[in-house]
């Protein structure tokens, strides 16, 4: 497992996030296992790339962080999750980081990456079922609420399948 | 007179960032594209003075857009502007004739700067 292909990710969700929000990502340095089964803290988003190899990131974080984007972001004062602006901008950033990471792995690896658009969802302990999956996440706090990416890679040393499904 | 620009992005959020900008400077947004397709068809239509393009969109992406914008118009000037920005990618913008790349996330100087570039 080259390390690099993961801790990257963690680098590029705190430059991105300060750089448009002012927000400062405290901890977000280690990179734990995850079993497969990820439970949502309220609000996600999962953007897919493919090259070289083939690899997802996925953005969770609690639904008070999600608004405090927003909001700082746009400079309005959304107050519903469920807000279409809310969730656009859980996807933007997710795309945004992805971008970030992704060009950066391209010019370092020459992986040849391309992204997908993200896809967004909400709903609190939504199940996250990645079978065959093995991933690393690593999470981080704020002011706002916790924030957690999980990254996932096909191929290398590891058989593992892309194919990611929810239960609400 | 007022430059009028077309936006071509799939995010909500980057049509209103754009628009709040452009609009403080005093720029005319003149059409909102959520994919390549919708842009080609608004640019035929609308005939901007200038394109903020974006790349990884559902239907058709950006620089398949620009190309065939390029096709209808080689005069067309368009602006990518991507959360990518690869070197192969940026190669590829160039061999399409693309004024300028900018990387996303963007502030209004880095978008003012770039249009008193290009129109």
């Amino acid at each position: 497992m080259d390390i690099n292909l993961y801790d990257i990710f963690g680098t590029s969700v705190k430059d991105i996030i300060k750089e448009m929000t002012g927000l400062d990502i405290r901890g977000m340095d280690d990179l734990e296992q995850e079993p497969g089964e990820i439970l949502s803290m309220g609000v996600s988003s999962i953007i897919t790339f493919a090259g070289a190899r083939k690899g997802r990131l996925l953005v969770d974080m609690e639904p008070s962080l999600a608004i405090y984007l927003a909001n700082a972001l746009l400079g309005e004062e959304y107050d519903n999750i469920k807000n279409r602006m809310v969730l656009a901008t859980v996807s933007e950033i997710n795309n945004i980081v992805s971008g970030d990471a992704i060009t950066k792995l391209n010019n370092k690896y020459s992986m040849g990456l391309r992204l997908t658009p993200p896809i967004v969802f909400t709903g609190q302990d939504v199940i996250i079922s990645i079978p065959k999956i093995s991933s690393l996440s690593s999470w981080g706090d704020t002011d706002y609420g916790k924030i957690r990416i999980n990254i996932a890679w096909e191929g290398g040393n590891n058989k593992w399948m892309l194919n990611t499904y929810f239960l609400f | 007179m007022v430059k009028r620009i077309l936006l071509v992005d799939d995010s909500p959020i980057i049509h209103t960032l754009l628009r709040k900008a452009l609009e403080k400077h005093g720029y005319e947004v003149c059409g909102n594209a959520k994919n390549g397709m919708e842009g080609i068809d608004l640019y035929k239509s609308l005939k901007p003075d200038l394109v903020f393009m974006d790349i990884t969109m559902p239907i058709m992406d950006g620089l398949e857009a620009a190309k065939l914008i390029k096709e209808f118009d080689s005069q067309a000037k368009i602006i990518m502007l991507s959360a990518m920005g690869d070197d192969e990618i940026v190669e590829q913008a160039k061999e399409l004739g693309i004024d300028i790349f900018l990387k996303k996330p963007f502030d209004d100087y880095k978008i003012i700067s770039a249009i008193s570039k290009v129109v």
